[in-house]
C-alpha cells in the first residue's frame, strides 16, 4: 500500500514538476511544452544457456521545447529536479533563438477530450523481485534443454518494465499516463554440417503479468528445428507466405514511409494523391490502433500530449488515413493523428506507428501451407532496413525461410532473396490466415496480424 | 568537494567490501547537440548536458548492473549494493561462474585535443553548414526535391575506475553528420544516404575534410545514378566489390562472427588456425589507428586497445575479446569492450574493420568478366548467425566485358560470408579510404571500416534483381 501510494506520488510529482516547468517557461518564451518519462526495467539475460546478468536500469529524462518569435528550440536533461529543468528551459530557449523562424509554425497541440485510461498497468510489475526474472529465465534454460540438449540457447531472459510520463504545455494541457509491462525471449541456434542454422527467436511481451514460457521455448524449438534441414529453393515468381513479424520489416521500411504525414507534404510519398484509391490487395485492412487493450504501444497520449485514438489506414484495400503529429497536421491543414513519437536525447518529434492491427482470416498457417504445392514460408527478413523508402523498392533476403513443398515445410532455405517494390507486393495478398499474434515492430511499436500468403513474388535462390 | 573519480573509487571499494570479486564504476559527463535540418528549415535544435553512472558488479559469478544519474558517493554507494544483490540474485541459478581475464591495472587521464570543440560551436554555424549543402544539393542537380540534414555531437569525459586499481579519465567527443537526398523526375521518386563523422576531430571535419561542397557532391551523384539507374538481374554473377561494400561486408557479415561472444554460436566456432579464406587475405580490427571512428587508447573495461588479425593469410587467426570472453577462450583481452554510454554495460564491439590491401591491379580485377556487376555504396546491411549476409547497394554499375557500363539501382547482394570468403579471385592493390558510420547490436557502436576493391567469382554472391 505504502509503494502503491509512492507510485501514485511518482505520476502527480512528474505533472507537477512539468507544470512548474511550464509555468516558468511561459515567462521567457513565447509557447512552451515538457515531456517527461521515468521508466525502470529490471531484466535477467541468458547468454549461451547460462544466466549472465541481472540488471536495474532508469531510464529518467525531460524534454523541453520553447518557441520564440516561431523559432523553435529544444533541451534535454536527465535529471529531474525543478532548477536543473528550468536551466534546461533556459537552453532550450537559447536554442530557439538560434535557429531560423519557420513561417509554417502554428502551435503547440490545444486540449482535448481523453479516452478512458487504457488498462496497460499491473499493480505486481513494479513489486516484483529480480530473482522472479532470473527464475523465469532458468526455467526456459531448463525446458530448452530437457527438451533438446544440443540446442545453443545463444541469447534470452526475462524482465519487466514500468513507468510514468507527464505533458504540460502552454496551452493548458496537463496530462499524466503510466504503464507497465513484462517480456521473455528465447533465441536458438544449432549446429548444422553446413555451419550454423540461422538464429531463431521468440518473444512474448504483455502490459499485465501472464508470459507464456512454454510458447517461448516450444515456438523456438519448432522453428529450429525445421531449420536444421537444409531445403534447395529456385529463382521463380512463386507463393510465398510472410509470418506477421516478417511482414512487419518489409512494410515499416518500404511502406509504411508513404503513410506518414511529413512525407506526403515533403513530397516524398508515392501514395500522396491516393486517398480513397486501392492500393492494397482488397483482402488486406490496416488499423493503427494506439488505445488497443494490452498493446506493446498503447498509451494514452502521443509525443505531443495528444490523444491516442485508432486510425483506420487501410480498408479492404483502400487507402483511408495517412499518420499525423500536429506539426505536419497543421502545416497541411488537417487534423493530427496522435501519432508523434518522441526522441526525447535529440528533440526530434517524428511521426509513428503504434499497433498495427490487421484482422486475421479463417484458415490456419497449416491450412494455407497444405494448398500450396511449391512456395515458402517466411519468417525472419535480414536488411528490409536498406530498402528505398521512396520508391518502395526492396531486395532483402529470408531468414529464416522455410520451402514448402507439396503442401509441407521440408526445410530451411539459405540465402533466399525477395526482390520487388513494396506498393506491387502488398495488392498481390490472397489469403489472410488466422494466427494472429503480436509482434514487436521494428517501427518502435508493435503489429498484431496473421500470416498472410501473397502470390507471383519474385524470389532469387543461391547459386548451387 | 570531492573528485568524481575518487567517489567512483570509493564506490569501488565499498563493492570489494561487501563482498564483490569486482566492481567497475563508469561515469560520463558531457555535453551533446542534437539538430535536423529539412528543405530549408530547422526541424529541430536540441542541447544537452548528462552525467550518468554504470555499475557493474560480479558476485557469485553473475554479473549485477545498474545505471544511476545519481553520481553522489552515497547514491554511488547505493547503486553498488544493488549491483551486488541482482548478481547474487542470479549465481544460484549458474553452473560455471563467470570469470573475467587478469588485466595490469592502468591509472592514466587521456586529452582529446581538437581544433573546435563541436559543442562550443554556434548553432548559427551548424545550421548554416546545412542550410549550405541543401543549397549545393540543389545547384548540383535541379531535381533534388527534399533533403533530411542531421547532425549531432559530443564532448566530455568519461572516468573508470575498478576495485582492482584501474583509474580513468578520458576526454571524449565526435562528430557525425547524416543525410538524405529525394529527387524527383517524371513522377519517379528516389533517394540515397551519406554519413560521415569522427571521433578524433572536432568541427574542424567539416571546414577541410567533409565540407558542404564535398559531402553534396558525392550524394547528389549517388541519387543521379538512382534516377539513370536499370534494373538490376537476379542471380549470380561475378563482381568487384568497392571499398564501402568490402568495408560492410568485413564488419557485418564476418566481423560479428569474430566476436568472442557470438563466435560460439556461429560457424567460427571451432575453426580457430584453420584456412576460411584463400591465402594472402587478411582482415583486421584495429582499435588504435589514428582517426578512426573506433579508435580509443582504452575499452571500457580499462582495457588497451589492440590491433587484432581476425583472419591472417586466410587462417582464422584470432577473436575480439572482453575480459569475460577472454577467460573463456584462453585468448588475450583484445581491448573490444564499449558500451554506447552509461545506461548500458560494455560487450564485444568492432571499432575499425578492415581487409588488408593485396597485389591486384584495378585491370586484372575487371579483366575477363563478361558480365557482373561493380557495387560502390552501401545503403544499409544486415548479418545472420549462419554467415548470411544482406548488404543493400545504392550505387553500382554492371560489368560488359571488362568495362563498367550502366549503373543499376535498387538492388542488394547476399550470401553466405563463410563461403564468400573462399571465393575470393582477387584483392586490390589501391589505398582506399575508411566509411564512418554506427553499429546496432542491442546498442550504438560509432565504428569505421573499408577495404581495398576485392573480386568474387560468380557463385557465392547473389543479386537480388527483378527478372
Amino acid at each position: 500500500m505504502e509503494r502503491e501510494l509512492r507510485m501514485k506520488e511518482n505520476r502527480q510529482t512528474l505533472l507537477a514538476l512539468a507544470e512548474k516547468t511550464v509555468a516558468y517557461g511561459m515567462k521567457h518564451s513565447d509557447q512552451i511544452e515538457v515531456l517527461i518519462r521515468n521508466n525502470f526495467e529490471i531484466s535477467a539475460e541468458i547468454i549461451l544457456g547460462e544466466i549472465n546478468r541481472t540488471s536495474k536500469s532508469q531510464e529518467a529524462g525531460a524534454s523541453i521545447r520553447c518557441v520564440v518569435d516561431q523559432r523553435l528550440g529544444s533541451a534535454f536533461t536527465n535529471r529531474l529536479e525543478q532548477s536543473i529543468l528550468e536551466k534546461s528551459v533556459k537552453r532550450a530557449i537559447a536554442a530557439a533563438k538560434a535557429s531560423t523562424s519557420d513561417s509554417t509554425w502554428q502551435d503547440f497541440p490545444q486540449p482535448k477530450k481523453y479516452p478512458k485510461e487504457p488498462k496497460v498497468w499491473d499493480n505486481k510489475i513494479p513489486e516484483t523481485d529480480p530473482g522472479v526474472f532470473v527464475d523465469m529465465s532458468t526455467t526456459m534454460i531448463q525446458q530448452t534443454k530437457q527438451r533438446d540438449p544440443e540446442i545453443i540457447f545463444g541469447e534470452g531472459g526475462a524482465g519487466g518494465f514500468f513507468g510514468w510520463t507527464a505533458y504540460a504545455n502552454s496551452n493548458d494541457i496537463a496530462i499524466s499516463d503510466r504503464g507497465t509491462g513484462v517480456y521473455a525471449y528465447a533465441a536458438f541456434v544449432t549446429p548444422i554440417e553446413s555451419g550454423m542454422t540461422p538464429m531463431v527467436w521468440t518473444i512474448d511481451v504483455n502490459r499485465n503479468f501472464q508470459l507464456d514460457l512454454d510458447y517461448v521455448v516450444e515456438n523456438t524449438l519448432k522453428d529450429v528445428h525445421l531449420a536444421k534441414n537444409s531445403a534447395k529453393g529456385k529463382t521463380e515468381t512463386g507463393t510465398v507466405i510472410f509470418n506477421a513479424s516478417a511482414l512487419d520489416k518489409l512494410l515499416t521500411y518500404a511502406f509504411m514511409p508513404a503513410i506518414k504525414g511529413d512525407n506526403v507534404v515533403r513530397e516524398k510519398s508515392m501514395l500522396a494523391d491516393k486517398m480513397g484509391d486501392m492500393v492494397a490487395s482488397k483482402i488486406l485492412s490496416f488499423t493503427d490502433d494506439g488505445l488497443k487493450e494490452n498493446g506493446y504501444a498503447t498509451e494514452l497520449f502521443d509525443g505531443e500530449g495528444v490523444a491516442r485514438q485508432k486510425t483506420p489506414l487501410i480498408e479492404k484495400g483502400k487507402l483511408r488515413s495517412f499518420l499525423w503529429n500536429n506539426y505536419w497536421a497543421q502545416r497541411h491543414g488537417g487534423m493530427t493523428t496522435g501519432n508523434a513519437t518522441r526522441n526525447l536525447r535529440t528533440g526530434v518529434l517524428n511521426i509513428a506507428p503504434t499497433n498495427i492491427v490487421v484482422p486475421g482470416g479463417k484458415r490456419s498457417q497449416e491450412d494455407m501451407i497444405s494448398d500450396i504445392k511449391s512456395g515458402y514460408l517466411i519468417n525472419g527478413l535480414q536488411g528490409a532496413h536498406s530498402s528505398n523508402q521512396e520508391t518502395g523498392d526492396y531486395s532483402v533476403v529470408g531468414n529464416p525461410a522455410f520451402r514448402i513443398k507439396d503442401g509441407k515445410l521440408v526445410g530451411a532455405v539459405h540465402g533466399l532473396m525477395l526482390a520487388g517494390n513494396a506498393f506491387e507486393f502488398i495488392k498481390k495478398a490472397e489469403e489472410v490466415g488466422s494466427d494472429v499474434r503480436a509482434y514487436l515492430s521494428d517501427g518502435g511499436g508493435s503489429i498484431i496480424g496473421p500470416s498472410i500468403q501473397f502470390r507471383n513474388i519474385q524470389v532469387v535462390a543461391k547459386a548451387e | 568537494m570531492i573528485r568524481l573519480i575518487d567517489k567512483l573509487q570509493k564506490a569501488a571499494d565499498y563493492g570489494q567490501s561487501l563482498g564483490a570479486t569486482y566492481a567497475e564504476l563508469r561515469a560520463e559527463s558531457l555535453n551533446r547537440n542534437n539538430s535536423q535540418y529539412e528543405d530549408g528549415r530547422v526541424r529541430s535544435i536540441s542541447q544537452r548536458i548528462e552525467e550518468g553512472a554504470a555499475i557493474r558488479v560480479l558476485a557469485g559469478g553473475t554479473w549485477g548492473f545498474v545505471s544511476t544519474s545519481d553520481l553522489s558517493i552515497d547514491g554511488l554507494k547505493s547503486s553498488v549494493k544493488d549491483a551486488y544483490s541482482l548478481a547474487l540474485s542470479a549465481s544460484k541459478a549458474r553452473n560455471q561462474p563467470i570469470e573475467l581475464a587478469e588485466i595490469k591495472p592502468v591509472q592514466d587521464k587521456v586529452l582529446l585535443k581538437v581544433g573546435r570543440n563541436p559543442t562550443e560551436v554556434d548553432p548559427d554555424e551548424k545550421i548554416a553548414y546545412a542550410a549550405k549543402l541543401w543549397k549545393e544539393t540543389q545547384r548540383l542537380d535541379s531535381r533534388v526535391s527534399a533533403i533530411t540534414v542531421r547532425q549531432r555531437d559530443g564532448y566530455g569525459t568519461k572516468y573508470i575506475a575498478t576495485n582492482e586499481g584501474t583509474q580513468l579519465e578520458i576526454g571524449f567527443g565526435h562528430v557525425h553528420l547524416w543525410v538524405w537526398v529525394t529527387a524527383k523526375e517524371n513522377g519517379k521518386i528516389t533517394g540515397s544516404r551519406d554519413e560521415t563523422g569522427s571521433s578524433s576531430l572536432g568541427w574542424e571535419y567539416y571546414e577541410h575534410n567533409q565540407t558542404p561542397e564535398v559531402v553534396a557532391e558525392r550524394v547528389v551523384n549517388r541519387v543521379k545514378r538512382q534516377l539513370a539507374g536499370s534494373t538490376p538481374k537476379p542471380g549470380s554473377f561475378p563482381c568487384v566489390l568497392g571499398p564501402n561494400v568490402v568495408g560492410t561486408l568485413a564488419h557485418e557479415a564476418l566481423g560479428h562472427l569474430g566476436e568472442a561472444d557470438l563466435t560460439l554460436q556461429s560457424p567460427f566456432n571451432g575453426k580457430m588456425g584453420q584456412y576460411i579464406a584463400p591465402k594472402g587475405v587478411t582482415m583486421v580490427d584495429d582499435g588504435t589507428i589514428k582517426d578512426g571512428m573506433g579508435t580509443d587508447k582504452y575499452d571500457d573495461e580499462g582495457v588497451p586497445t589492440s590491433r587484432v588479425e581476425l583472419i591472417k593469410d586466410g587462417i582464422l587467426h584470432a577473436l575480439l575479446t572482453d575480459r569475460e570472453y577472454a577467460h573463456r577462450t584462453g585468448l588475450p583481452a583484445s581491448g573490444n569492450a564499449r558500451a554506447q554510454d552509461y545506461r548500458y554495460s560494455p560487450m564485444i564491439r568492432m571499432r575499425n574493420t578492415f581487409f588488408e590491401r593485396g597485389d591486384v591491379s584495378d585491370d586484372e580485377l575487371f579483366e575477363g568478366i563478361d558480365f557482373g556487376y561493380y557495387c560502390l555504396s552501401v545503403a544499409g546491411g544486415q548479418a545472420q548467425m549462419n554467415a548470411s549476409f544482406q548488404v543493400g547497394i545504392q550505387e553500382a554499375y554492371e560489368i560488359v566485358n571488362g568495362e563498367l557500363g550502366n549503373s543499376v539501382t535498387n538492388m542488394s547482394i547476399s550470401g553466405i560470408a563463410t563461403d564468400a570468403l573462399l571465393q575470393i579471385e582477387g584483392v586490390g592493390k589501391d589505398e582506399f579510404r575508411f566509411e564512418e558510420g554506427r553499429c546496432g547490436k542491442g546498442q550504438e557502436a560509432l565504428i569505421s571500416d573499408g577495404g581495398p576493391r576485392i573480386r568474387f567469382g560468380s557463385g557465392p554472391i547473389t543479386f537480388g534483381g527483378k527478372a
